[in-house]
């Protein structure tokens, strides 16, 4: 706790992100680099899907990193409004466009494996289906951000939409889910894959865990360019980009 | 203490009640929304009734969705250019429970009527009569949970600019599930699938869950703003 | 495996290639815009000590 109050403060931060930053980036690479090659050379094709279910390994590490984004975000967001943490603020705001950034990412995807799979772009699956709902959550938040010029309002606003958000999507879910078995034979879901080996396992993660770093990284760059920003009117900013020039 | 919240809930009530039916405009503009939402669809898909039978119960409930979203903007809009909402802000009571009595008096005028008014489209729109309790029903358990839901966007955008169409981009993501089961349990009932029953009591518990949270996070929501 | 059969990766290479070409996209999107935006906050908030004035533009914390 004593930790997180003493980076909680702006400049701690944005002087810890700085550190960080490189070390993320680098693993980020790292991992991207081996996960892309043990996924698209090492695992050997499928028998039923053949190469297409590669499509898998940047498939499934967007829609997941899209959601535990929004967590992180609604979560950011709560504690920056419970107990009026600015830097819980900013990481909140700086959240939303990188986790609506994987759920596009998830939805294009998504549909081109649909295509060979199913032979159309797009098809009302279920965990598709949530998916666009969850990139209408996310463009609903940061258009309420971006229309509020106030940052404390801003922030506070937006806060309650994302915790309303929250606790909407379980039930949001679930109802798709319980809507698509109702109108669809279940065989048409991406779940529904044969059997997941080794092979496919292990790129899966590597490129998840390097997904989660790439999120890291943008983190760090994006608060800490929010951080100036709302500090520059600060000294030790003013310092910083006296020393700069 | 309690009589006196109770009290104060009913005069709020009350009170809106009588506002809103003075601005009886901008309540009968949802209604009118959705009757004609309702008889455009006719005009684009044909007058085929079979046809419409199958398309009736989620244009009935599209349609009537859209009608409460467009609604939502006169919730909180004149108090607070008028200044009564930082009144209620300084009365004794709880906020919430204020928000509760205005957002109850809102739907009596524009959820209620809308769902009374139903079963005349739903003769339009070719939906079998024994759909027809179903359809009421659902829009008198699926109204109110909209219009609670929709309370938050609405006293989060207050003075924002471009709210109007902002509520909707906030609030349209959140009605899925009532969608979904509202539109189902007509669809239920006219003879496509499971019965409605627990699709009701689905609605049913949104309503309650709705009940428990929306007007506290709406008031939450109106402090932000009135900050 | 030579390159050509590994760009061809059977049936479904434009599928494949599509689906890592748009996160590659997106992936540098994701790094090109922050960098830009920080870019110009450096130049502005410089341009603010050059003149002495403070920016009016929006109200901070």
């Amino acid at each position: 706790m004593k930790l997180i109050h003493k980076y909680s403060a702006p400049k701690r931060f944005y002087e810890l992100a700085g550190m960080l930053a490189p070390w993320f980036a680098t693993l980020t690479a790292l991992l991207f680099i081996s996960g892309l090659y043990l996924g698209l050379y090492w695992a050997p094709p499928d028998y039923q899907q053949g190469n297409a279910y590669r499509i898998m390994f940047v498939h499934v590490p967007n829609a997941w990193m899209s959601m535990m984004a929004y967590v992180a975000m609604a979560l950011f967001a709560a504690a920056g409004y419970i107990w009026n943490i600015r830097l819980a603020d900013i990481l909140a705001k700086v959240t939303a466009p990188l986790g609506a950034s994987f759920t596009l990412t998830a939805l294009v995807t998504g549909s081109l494996w649909g295509k060979p799979m199913w032979g159309t772009y797009w098809v009302w699956d279920a965990r598709l289906t949530s998916e666009l709902v969850l990139l209408f959550l996310y463009v609903g938040y940061m258009a309420l951000q971006a229309s509020i010029d106030d940052a404390r309002r801003a922030a506070h606003a937006s806060a309650i939409i994302a915790i309303v958000g929250l606790v909407n999507i379980p039930i949001i879910h679930y109802s798709v889910y319980w809507w698509h078995t109702l109108h669809q034979p279940a065989s048409l879901t991406l779940t529904s894959q044969p059997k997941i080996y080794i092979t496919m396992l292990i790129p899966l993660i590597i490129m998840s865990i390097g997904f989660m770093f790439f999120y890291l990284t943008m983190l760090c760059v994006r608060s800490r360019s929010e951080i100036l920003w709302r500090e520059r009117r600060a000294d030790w900013v003013r310092k910083l980009v006296e020393s700069r020039s | 203490m309690t009589g006196g919240v109770l009290g104060a809930m009913r005069a709020v009530f009350l009170r809106e009640l009588l506002v809103f039916w003075r601005r009886s405009t901008e309540v009968m503009a949802a209604l009118v929304f959705f009757v004609i939402v309702t008889t455009l669809f006719p005009l684009a898909i044909g007058p085929e009734r079979r046809e419409l039978m199958v398309v009736a119960p989620g244009v009935l409930w599209v349609a009537a969705l859209l009608a409460t979203t467009l609604s939502l903007n006169h919730l909180f809009a004149s108090d607070y250019q008028d200044g009564s909402l930082e009144q209620m802000l300084m009365s004794p009571y709880p906020l919430s429970a204020m928000v509760l009595a205005k957002i109850a008096a809102h739907w009596v005028l524009t959820g209620l009527p809308l769902a009374l008014l139903s079963p005349l489209l739903a003769v339009q729109m070719a939906l079998p009569t024994k759909a027809i309790g179903t359809l009421v029903g659902s829009l008198l358990l699926g109204t109110p949970t909209l219009t609670l839901i929709g309370a938050i966007p609405a006293a989060l955008t207050l003075g924002v600019r471009g709210g109007g169409v902002l509520v909707s981009l906030l609030v349209l993501p959140l009605y899925t599930p009532i969608l979904i089961f509202g539109a189902e349990a007509v669809a239920a009932s006219a003879g496509q699938g499971f019965a409605s029953v627990a699709h009701l009591s689905l609605l049913g518990a949104f309503l309650a869950l709705a009940l428990s949270f929306a007007p506290w996070a709406s008031s939450a929501a109106l402090r932000v703003s009135l900050d | 495996m030579s390159l050509p059969g590994f760009l061809q990766m059977g049936r479904f290479s434009v599928f494949i290639w599509g689906a890592y070409g748009f996160t590659a996209l997106m992936v540098f999107l994701n790094i090109v815009q922050p960098l830009i935006e920080r870019r110009k906050l450096w130049k502005r908030l410089q341009r603010n000590l050059d003149d002495g004035v403070e920016d009016t533009h929006e109200e901070a914390e």
